[in-house]
């Protein structure tokens, strides 16, 4: 009997939990999980461009069919699988309810189900290898008629499955982008007004409203999809009267605020760590969020720019640049913001302030080179070229590993009461931002030189062997990058269990989640509720005695 | 990095790569200036013993005006490159001037086919003259082509001509260019199509007018017996 009741109790705690931070911690694995099997694709991939029709060690020949859907499920993977559950359900189960003071999230249950349905997303996409006629191989924005019907790509399960576990995704994202809005309402510590709610809480929520509102369209899309795909419907396909385009401009109407879905997590969490590192506030707290909302709003209004060459009507290309370069503005005023943070600052120079650092230092490229593509003149040369490759990467990846480790390194121990080790830690860095930037940045050129993307065998052009030295130097660095990330998974395996006990507070900052226990108890506060007496970013007060006060006085 | 172009031989491609040079430089500008100012912030305000941070929260007008101000610049450059390129953009895209000649381009899985009017000097008749892989066109002509898929989406990339476009199943897209020097030029399919993408390739061939009238009237007889 009490061996029993043992049993339910690991199941309940480690499987089936309604503890956010359980959920959190489950999201988090998945996400390295997934993130192990996307960039072993990434390697694939790099491997057959630098080294064509040459087996790949521990994989073997990258044909033509398999290159193709291994492009397809590494962006799949690597934007639903990894940048989803690492940067917004992971952050947001964890920190939305201790920094706003809550006990938990306002629906455990539901919290509960939207990992779960991540999981089975997972589940579904791994499947789709197995079944007959492979998985998708159309390219993750599943441009029909190729992803429609398998009368063009011989996949009709690996599409439907595809489409499932992106299903599984939406909704799990849905429930919890809903969870975490109503707690953030509804649950929020006495005292703790929406003026005091810290950055991280902010763009975690602007992350979910922003996936809300653009995901609908596709939801519908998907559903059109799958009938075409498994009952032979023509939704997408022009012999039976059906239309592609529109469903370019559904995956896009989502597919570009997805990006900002990814970034603002890290932005927000970035924003926190730059306040405790630089001892300072934040500067601009209130035209920072009125800059986001700016540019969630542009956010939607962009789409067609992933669309200029796609036989849309040529007069709608100069109003989707215009709205497209315009987004520069809400994102160049924080900036502005981060920059006039960082000055006059008392800089603490530590591990996840630099990661920070790394964060803006690489995304900044990926902001910049998007003025390329958002102009439609020059989008006609490096549109589909390895120039958008680079582009995004840049935007991407400084946002879910730079942002996202930033994160992991700057709240670590409050999840599992040990601490990191810091050289190590240090040295992943280091590692990482060179190896990123060596794989990516030689793309630019190549993709200026005019390569194009997507091709499972660059020997069969000539014009492109110039460019051969080029992709063996990306693709070592590539591999060089994902060996890198060993560190970090032995780092917080061996700190897990053998790191140095953490203390409550180890940075002096002032949010409420630095009051817990680390790691918090089940319930987080013990008997009372922090109550809030002051804003999130109160450092360096003349006058006072510390350089910091934290939001709650009564713990 | 730009020097990694291809040749530009077509009317409209230097305007393209204007453009590129001018982004390329307004880019590389703001890279160099703000990459430099966040290296500089970072050294310049590390913690120092006894210095405190300035407790400034940016919440009033003047402490945020110079972050309006610099807003107001890159407004004004954004617009700028926005009018700039739009320029190009209508000329390549919108307008489709006065042609000397229409060639069907024909994409399906996992070729091209082009076609030309044969002697009735219209497309879509009996004695269309049709070119596999091989699109040929003379010299300093503008070229007017109707694009158009047989089964999935395709793109057609001439990237010595600056231009692209994707194809479309079973609708036409107009487009133009034009060529200022003979030669051997690359086609590339630039969507991904199905498995064989990868081998949907093609040439253009600019030629002179003579050589290219000789070789469309040897297509004709060989594809038509030569018989008006």
């Amino acid at each position: 009997m009490s061996h029993d009741s043992h049993k339910q109790s690991f199941i309940s705690h480690y499987i089936f939990s309604t503890d956010h931070k359980m959920i959190a911690k489950q999201f988090l694995l998945l996400s390295i999980i997934m993130a192990c099997l996307g960039g072993f694709m990434a390697y694939l991939i790099r491997w057959e461009v630098a080294f064509p029709n040459v087996p790949a060690p521990f994989f073997g020949l990258v044909s033509p069919d398999k290159f193709n859907a291994i492009i397809t499920l590494h962006g799949t993977i690597m934007i639903f699988f990894v940048g989803m559950p690492f940067l917004a359900a992971f952050p947001s189960n964890f920190f939305i309810p201790l920094m706003i003071g809550a006990r938990d999230m306002a629906f455990p249950k539901l919290n509960l189900a939207s990992f779960w349905l991540t999981f089975t997303g997972a589940v579904l996409l791994v499947a789709s290898f197995f079944v007959p006629g492979g998985p998708v191989a159309g390219g993750w924005v599943g441009y029909p008629p190729l992803s429609a019907s398998s009368e063009f790509a011989g996949v009709k399960w690996g599409a439907a499955l595809w489409i499932l576990s992106l299903a599984m995704a939406f909704f799990s994202s849905s429930v919890g982008g809903l969870n975490y809005l109503v707690t953030v309402i509804s649950l929020r510590a006495p005292g703790m007004t929406y003026s005091r709610v810290p950055m991280t809480v902010w763009f975690l929520l602007g992350s979910a409203v922003t996936f809300f509102f653009s995901v609908g369209p596709l939801i519908a899309g998907a559903f059109m999809l799958l009938m075409d795909n498994m009952f032979g419907t023509g939704f997408f396909l022009p012999a039976k009267g059906g239309e592609p385009m529109l469903w370019e401009h559904l995956f896009w109407f989502f597919g570009h605020p997805e990006v900002y879905v990814l970034f603002f997590p890290a932005l927000g969490m970035g924003l926190d760590i730059m306040a405790t590192f630089t001892r300072k506030p934040i500067f601009g707290y209130k035209l920072i969020l009125g800059s986001t909302v700016g540019a969630i709003t542009l956010s939607f209004i962009v789409w067609a720019h992933h669309m200029f060459l796609s036989g849309l009507n040529p007069v709608l290309a100069t109003p989707f640049s215009i709205t497209t370069i315009l987004i520069s503005i809400p994102f160049a005023i924080i900036i502005f913001c981060m920059f006039a943070s960082l000055r006059h600052g008392a800089i603490r120079m530590e591990l996840p302030f630099l990661w920070m650092v790394g964060f803006l230092a690489t995304f900044l490229v990926g902001g910049l080179t998007g003025i390329f593509l958002g102009s439609a003149s020059a989008d006609i040369y490096l549109h589909g070229t390895y120039f958008v490759v680079a582009h995004f990467h840049y935007t991407l990846f400084p946002s879910v590993f730079f942002g996202g480790f930033s994160g992991v390194y700057y709240w670590f121990s409050k999840m599992y009461g040990r601490e990191l080790n810091k050289k190590l830690g240090l040295l992943h860095l280091v590692l990482t931002f060179i190896f990123f930037n060596g794989t990516f940045w030689p793309l630019f050129r190549v993709g200026i030189g005019g390569m194009i993307r997507r091709i499972a065998d660059p020997s069969f052009y000539p014009q492109y062997q110039q460019f051969a030295n080029w992709n063996i130097f990306c693709t070592i660095s590539a591999i060089a990058l994902i060996a890198s990330q060993a560190i970090f998974l032995w780092n917080i395996v061996w700190s897990m269990t053998h790191g140095p006990k953490a203390v409550k507070n180890p940075y002096d900052s002032n949010t409420l989640e630095w009051l817990a226990d680390s790691p918090p108890p089940h319930g987080n506060w013990g008997a009372k509720l922090p109550i809030v007496t002051g804003d999130p970013y109160e450092y360096s007060k003349p006058g006072e005695a510390k350089d910091w006060r934290s939001q709650a006085q009564n713990l | 990095m730009l020097d990694a172009l291809p040749k530009a031989i077509s009317s409209f491609a230097p305007t393209i790569d204007d453009m590129l040079y001018l982004i390329y430089y307004v880019t590389g500008f703001f890279f160099i200036l703000m990459e430099g100012y966040l290296f500089y912030l970072i050294i310049r305000y590390r913690q120092k013993k006894g210095v405190a941070a300035k407790y400034e929260k940016g919440d009033t007008w003047v402490q945020i005006q110079w972050i309006i101000a610099f807003s107001v610049i890159i407004l004004c450059i954004d617009l700028f490159l926005d009018f700039r390129g739009a320029k190009t953009w209508a000329a390549v895209k919108e307008e489709v001037p006065a042609t000397d000649l229409t060639i069907k381009v024909q994409a399906k899985q996992f070729d091209w086919t082009f076609f030309y009017p044969g002697k009735d000097g219209k497309l879509g008749t009996e004695d269309d003259i049709s070119s596999y892989r091989e699109l040929h066109v003379p010299v300093n002509k503008k070229v007017h082509i109707i694009m158009t898929s047989l089964d999935v989406i395709h793109d057609f990339f001439l990237p010595e001509v600056r231009l692209k476009q994707d194809v479309m199943p079973q609708r036409e897209i107009n487009g133009w260019f034009d060529t200022n020097e003979a030669g051997t030029f690359h086609l590339v399919c630039d969507e991904i199509c199905g498995v064989g993408h990868t081998r949907m390739t093609g040439v253009l061939q600019v030629d002179d007018d003579k050589t290219f009238e000789d070789w469309l009237e040897a297509k004709d007889k060989e594809q038509h017996g030569g018989v008006q």
